[in-house]
């Protein structure tokens, strides 16, 4: 499921604006991190610069060709332009690589400063940040968004910035070499940007229809795969097929009406280029042929020579293309921009616990911990904790009941400081939880969550996670102590048999075991565990019991419970109401009390218990 | 390569469209191959012979060739974008109904998400080159040959000059597709590496955060994101490199022109008009040079995304439907395994020898731990996997196959079948033959797959709902079911009252759009579909659910309503469901440790015995109240027959 959940985040439109950053902010913004390495900036600078010049000169050496070398008939000379030619046309070539290749570097440099920013801030946010963002969103937002920005940064956005250069600058070497054929040739100018325009907003509309035709393509392939199953069961594959095809028809149809817009977008305006040279060589022909036509003066209208109508036709051709990028730029830079907007969106979300600016890190502790009149609740919501006070002893297993919604994860939250608290404090061996780094916080304070999440690798680089430098001995030995040695060692590897992607590769009830021997082998003081319900077979379930067992021995511990034997045995059952403690003490005494958790016993706990072998 | 050859052969399936658009593109490209002589005449004639009454007519000729290519050009291009989009739409209709013939060990060996992208990315790919590809490469060599020929009818010698370079020009693009493909393709897998190390520290945060290893992780995230830089770089620098070398090339040819062409000019064997137009013909040959380049490295990816995609088509199905399936009209429902064997494709068992016999309506409790192969069992019932049809012999308490040349490869060493025997050390072992299923006393083979299914039910204990109302979902088994009968359903699996409390009650969407369901909602309405779909056959995976004391009794109210009057099979550690079947088999390690009856499994003392015991004693242990436990106990068992 994570991984078609994954694939239809991808398959929801990646290039949908929602306009929070204007695109100047945008631009700016993307600029900043290629600007910081300002001594490649400046070199791409000074290389595009020399490299719009020497494609400006060409065309004035073609002409010096046709009209001097030629008809003077002087070999030399004619080998002295031709080999000019050559050089500069290589000395280009070794601009373009100069300059194409520092542009990737300073890019892709980006890319990478951005990647890193946002994964650090990321990691620095608090949970309340990742328990309201789905964590596709956030892949998404790491790896395809930072992409997004790739080619921009990479040479496209000073690429297309340079091309205004180059129309700038071929205008100007036009209007100096000669007005009369540099005015008429630019009347093609308006004609190829209205049209390029026009196209554009066809297929820009176009291209959304095919766009959400596709998606819906992809979502019914999606679920039509991860439902096979389902759908053979019921024998519904026919009808199924059926759906599928109208959706299949709807994307043909759209692609194809996006494809004639498509069609005609490039030959269209290759046209247009081609009626640029066309009306030079008209006008030039004329000028030519008929000097005194809207002559002035030789300064200001030189005689138009058949160098200049070769020179001209060049420098049309090379003055559509910047124009055709030019006009392209604003659509090509979409996507970027939207990977630019959710990426900076993350980064200006600023973290909700920070460490203060003079947090020390948190010495060893002897595990006793205090809430005290401590009030919570998530943003504006109702009040969670009011007035909260607990007292745990260093070594105590306290057990915590209630029903769903009672405050039992906050309390655990809180005490690893993933939310702050509202009003009063916690404090673990009298030393205020904000008052230390979180990072040493949490370094003691050791955390099974009822999901165990495995990185991919070995089982034994998960076993060592929080403790590197363990040795084999060690491994072995904490798994000797939740009596899940057996276990391992009899998959086909043992320790060494890859987990694979977040530890899909080995059964769940596999994975919790690792992950206790994970946290019994880092050995925090105190130990937090929120105990799964269910998932695991009746066998391993015995294993992990004992694995518990062992677990929590030694350590002041808090279990979220939910298992019987677990609540049974703890030193203390406090039993949460609204975010109250209603009653706390042993099993026997509780129940004794015929209170609240005598009821939560018989109603919840012991049902279950009977019901799931447990 | 094959897998182009295949596709071209759909391409093929509209013969008048694929060669009108390669006619099409061609008469273009003779056009634009034209307009270099338009351009030699307007320099000589007009300008140099200064014939001025020419002008107009030559540049409206220039204008016309344009006009004409433009045209062609264009129906080039819709003609490929509709074959293009055809052979796209017809490819996914094959894969999607490929994809719903397979037998589902397809879908477990391969990643859902891994077939998603062979039939969108690679189907993109794929379509990417039928747009351009074919087109791009036949135009690439057309302009090719068809510039050297203009060429040289206008000048025979200075062609000859320009000959030069072809050779290099396809050194070129020879030496840029070599270097530059591998260290992209790396660069994409390195990205690959680099987003799962991101997705693992966002997905697992939380245990980063426990365990302090923030920076630890930060090293890993940041070693592999420096390694995509590099890599990024290497091949963005090849790129640089490469890239405007071509044009540079052509430019260089262009200063050779000059001096060549000035020589000729001053010896009079090249007019002004003739030297324009070479100008403008060496740069046509930049378009079949980047075409060239362009179209092999298509043609390569949509190659490799071929091989992907047609694996799909290809990929044997193993379930068949007969061909002359017996004729049901109502089934009884007793199921028999006899002697079955499994396993995929050939691999270590996952079944042995499981002989089982179910009667008409009986619940069948399953109960063994992961890898014991009871979900295995009940798959083989709607034939989503197919039992070994090999025979084969017992040996050391360890079973071989017979293969199809009637040899056992037993360790290094064959044995043959003699008489329906193997000889291994002087003593003979029986050859077995490959056990069956039968429901109703007749082999699950010999039914169509549809008749079988329609009248097998199953739950899971994470259903799957797909994207649509939830009426659409309850009546997926029987669209054509009223509303009465919609309702009925939900009301006996005790999930009418919630869906009312839905502002769009019946016509909410499911997912992502619509309303998030929990787990024991989703079980609740897969019942309800179930009920619906009123199947002879139940197969129930009740194992898990984490689900308040509430949630849990209604489940189990639905689930006992939807079990009366079915042979059903139960995947649970619900002990009173347990206590409840009929027959309940234990199973390890493939193969079935002990069945009977509650009350005969606890006579027998042993493993479900062994385990019953621990949990009357875990409860004893607990029991402070003085209230005796009601079922604990070996006691009062619930045992119906």
């Amino acid at each position: 499921m994570e991984a078609l959940s994954r694939t239809l985040d991808t398959a929801d439109d990646p290039d949908a604006r929602t306009y929070e950053y204007s695109d100047s902010t945008l631009l700016m913004r993307m600029v900043g991190y290629l600007v910081a390495y300002r001594m490649l900036f400046a070199i791409v600078i000074v290389l595009t610069a020399a490299g719009i010049a020497l494609s400006v000169w060409t065309p004035f050496i073609l002409r010096q060709a046709i009209d001097v070398d030629f008809p003077s008939g002087i070999l030399s000379a004619l080998f002295f332009t031709a080999g000019l030619y050559i050089i500069l046309q290589i000395v280009s070539w070794i601009i373009s690589f100069g300059s194409g290749y520092l542009m990737a570097l300073m890019g892709q440099r980006a890319v990478y400063d951005i990647r890193q920013e946002l994964y650090s801030h990321v990691q620095d946010m608090s949970e309340e940040f990742h328990d309201h963002s789905s964590s596709g969103r956030v892949i998404s937002r790491l790896t395809n968004d930072v992409d997004r920005m790739s080619e921009l940064l990479g040479g496209e956005l000073i690429n297309t910035f340079a091309q205004i250069f180059v129309v700038f600058a071929i205008g100007v070497a036009m209007f100096a070499s000669n007005l009369r054929l540099a005015l008429v040739s630019l009347l093609i100018v308006p004609v190829l940007l209205i049209t390029t325009i026009y196209f554009r907003k066809v297929m820009r509309e176009a291209y959304r229809r095919t766009r959400k035709t596709i998606s819906n393509v992809t979502s019914n392939l999606a679920e039509s795969i991860s439902g096979a199953k389902v759908t053979k069961s019921f024998a519904r594959e026919q009808r199924s097929a059926e759906i599928f095809t109208e959706i299949n028809e709807a994307d043909y149809q759209s692609n194809v009406d996006a494809g004639k817009a498509q069609a005609a977008f490039f030959p269209v305006i290759r046209f247009i280029g081609g009626l640029g040279t066309a009306i030079i060589l008209l006008f030039g022909g004329w000028f030519f042929l008929n000097p005194a036509f809207l002559y002035i003066s030789d300064s200001l209208t030189p005689e138009v020579t058949l160098g200049t109508i070769v020179m001209f036709v060049q420098f049309s051709d090379s003055f559509f293309r910047p124009i055709l990028i030019i006009a392209n730029f604003y659509t090509s830079v979409q996507s970027a921009f939207a990977g630019g907007e959710r990426v900076f969106s993350v980064l200006d979300t600023e973290s909700a616990i920070q460490d203060g600016p003079d947090a020390l890190p948190m010495p060893n502790v002897e595990g006793h911990i205090e809430f005290r009149n401590v009030m919570f609740r998530y943003g504006d919501g109702p009040i969670v904790l009011d007035d909260f006070n607990l007292v745990i002893n260093p070594g105590e297993t306290i057990a915590i009941v209630g029903d769903t919604g009672a405050g039992k994860t906050t309390i655990v939250s809180l005490l690893n400081r993933f939310y702050d608290v509202v009003e009063g404090s916690i404090q673990i061996d009298g030393i205020d939880i904000r008052a230390v780094t979180q990072n040493s916080l949490h370094s003691r304070i050791g955390l099974v969550l009822q999901d165990a999440f495995l990185f991919m690798g070995t089982i034994k680089d998960n076993i060592k996670y929080g403790r590197q430098d363990a040795s084999d001995e060690e491994i072995n030995a904490a798994l000797d102590a939740i009596g899940a040695r057996r276990i391992i060692e009899n998959l086909e590897q043992g320790l060494d048999t890859e987990v694979g992607e977040r530890g899909g590769r080995i059964s769940e009830g596999e994975r919790q075991l690792v992950s206790f021997a994970r946290a019994l082998l880092a050995d925090p003081k105190i130990l937090i565990l929120d105990e799964a319900t269910s998932s695991i077979d009746i066998y391993t379930e015995y294993a992990i019991q004992k694995g518990m067992r062992v677990l929590l021995a030694g350590r002041t511990s808090i279990v979220i419970a939910h298992r019987l034997s677990t609540i049974v045995n703890a030193d203390r059952i406090v039993v949460l109401e609204h975010g109250k403690i209603v009653e706390s003490g042993k099993h026997a005494d509780l129940m004794q009390k015929k209170g609240k958790y005598y009821s939560l016993y018989e109603l919840q706990i012991r049902p279950r218990a009977i019901q799931k072998f447990s | 390569m094959g897998h182009i050859r295949r596709l071209t052969g759909y391409a093929m399936r509209r013969k008048f469209l694929f060669f009108g658009f390669l006619t099409s593109a061609a008469i273009g490209t003779v056009f634009n191959l034209l307009t270099p002589l338009v351009l030699i005449k307007i320099v000589d004639e007009v300008i140099i012979g200064a014939q001025m009454n020419l002008l107009l007519e030559y540049v409206f000729l220039f204008i016309g060739l344009g006009l004409l290519y433009a045209l062609f050009d264009m129906f080039g291009r819709y003609g490929s974008a509709i074959l293009s989009q055809y052979v796209i739409f017809t490819l996914r209709e094959d894969l999607y109904n490929s994809l719903m013939e397979k037998d589902l060990s397809f879908f477990d060996q391969n990643e859902t998400g891994q077939l998603l992208a062979r039939v969108t990315t690679d189907v993109s790919t794929m379509r990417e080159f039928l747009y351009w590809g074919y087109r791009v490469l036949f135009i690439g060599f057309a302009q090719l040959i068809g510039t050297y020929i203009v060429m040289w009818s206008v000048n025979p010698t200075l062609t000859t000059y320009m000959f030069i370079w072809i050779p290099i020009m396809l050194i070129f693009i020879y030496s840029f597709a070599k270097k530059v493909r591998p260290v992209f393709f790396s660069a994409r897998k390195q990205y690959g590496v680099l987003s799962s190390v991101l997705a693992e520290n966002v997905v697992g945060h939380k245990v980063v955060r426990a365990y302090a290893s923030e920076e630890r992780e930060a090293l890993r995230v940041e070693k592999e994101n420096r390694a995509f830089l590099d890599l990024r770089v290497y091949a963005s620098k090849l790129q640089s490199f490469f890239q405007p070398m071509l044009p540079s090339l052509i430019s260089v040819a262009i200063g050779a022109l000059i001096y060549i062409g000035g020589f000729s000019y001053i010896s009079g064997t090249l007019t002004y008009g003739e030297f324009v137009g070479f100008i403008s013909m060496i740069g046509m040959l930049v378009l079949p040079a980047r075409f060239l380049s362009w179209g092999i490295g298509m043609y390569q990816r949509a190659s490799a995304s071929g091989e992907r995609t047609f694996y799909i088509l290809d990929a044997i199905e193993e379930v068949m439907n007969p061909e002359n399936p017996v004729e049901v009209t109502d089934y009884q429902g007793s199921i028999d395994f006899n002697n079955i064997s499994f396993s995929y494709g050939g691999d270590g068992y996952i079944l042995r020898d499981v002989d089982l016999h179910v009667k008409p309506g009986q619940i069948v409790a399953l109960l063994g731990g992961t890898g014991s192969g009871k979900t295995s069992l009940v798959n083989l019932i709607p034939r989503f996997y197919d039992v070994d049809t090999n025979r084969k012999i017992d040996y050391e308490g360890k079973g071989y196959r017979v293969r199809k040349d009637n040899t056992v490869l037993i360790g290094e060493k064959e044995y043959k079948v003699v008489d329906g025997h193997v000889e291994i050390n002087d003593q003979l072992h029986e050859v077995t033959s490959p056990g069956e299923i039968l429901i109703d006393g007749i082999d699950i083979r010999q039914y169509s797959l549809n008749d079988l299914r329609k009248r097998i039910g199953m739950v899971h204990q994470d259903p799957f709902l797909f994207s649509a109302t939830l009426k659409e979902n309850i009546a997926f088994g029987r669209p054509e079911a009223t509303f009465e009968e919609v309702v009925e359903a939900t009301k006996a699996a005790n999930i009418h009252d919630f869906i009312l409390t839905l502002e769009e009650g019946y016509d909410s969407e499911i997912g992502e759009r619509g309303v998030t369901l929990s787990g024991g909602q989703k079980q609740r309405i897969a019942i309800a579909r179930a009920l619906l779909a009123n199947p002879r056959i139940l197969i129930l995976d009740d194992s898990t659910s984490s689900v308040d004391a509430k949630t849990e009794m209604l489940i189990q109210q639905a689930m006992e309503t939807l079990m009366q009057g079915r042979t059903t099979f139960i995947i649970t550690h619900r002990l009173s469901t347990v206590r409840n079947a009929d027959l309940i088999v234990m199973m390890e390690r493939g193969r079935i440790v002990e069945q009977g009856s509650h009350d005969e499994l606890i006579a027998k003392e042993g493993l479900y015995y062994n385990i019953f015991q621990t949990i009357s004693e875990m409860e004893l242990a607990a029991s402070v109240s003085s209230d005796p436990f009601p079922i604990s106990g070996t006691e009062g068992g619930g045992s119906t027959e």
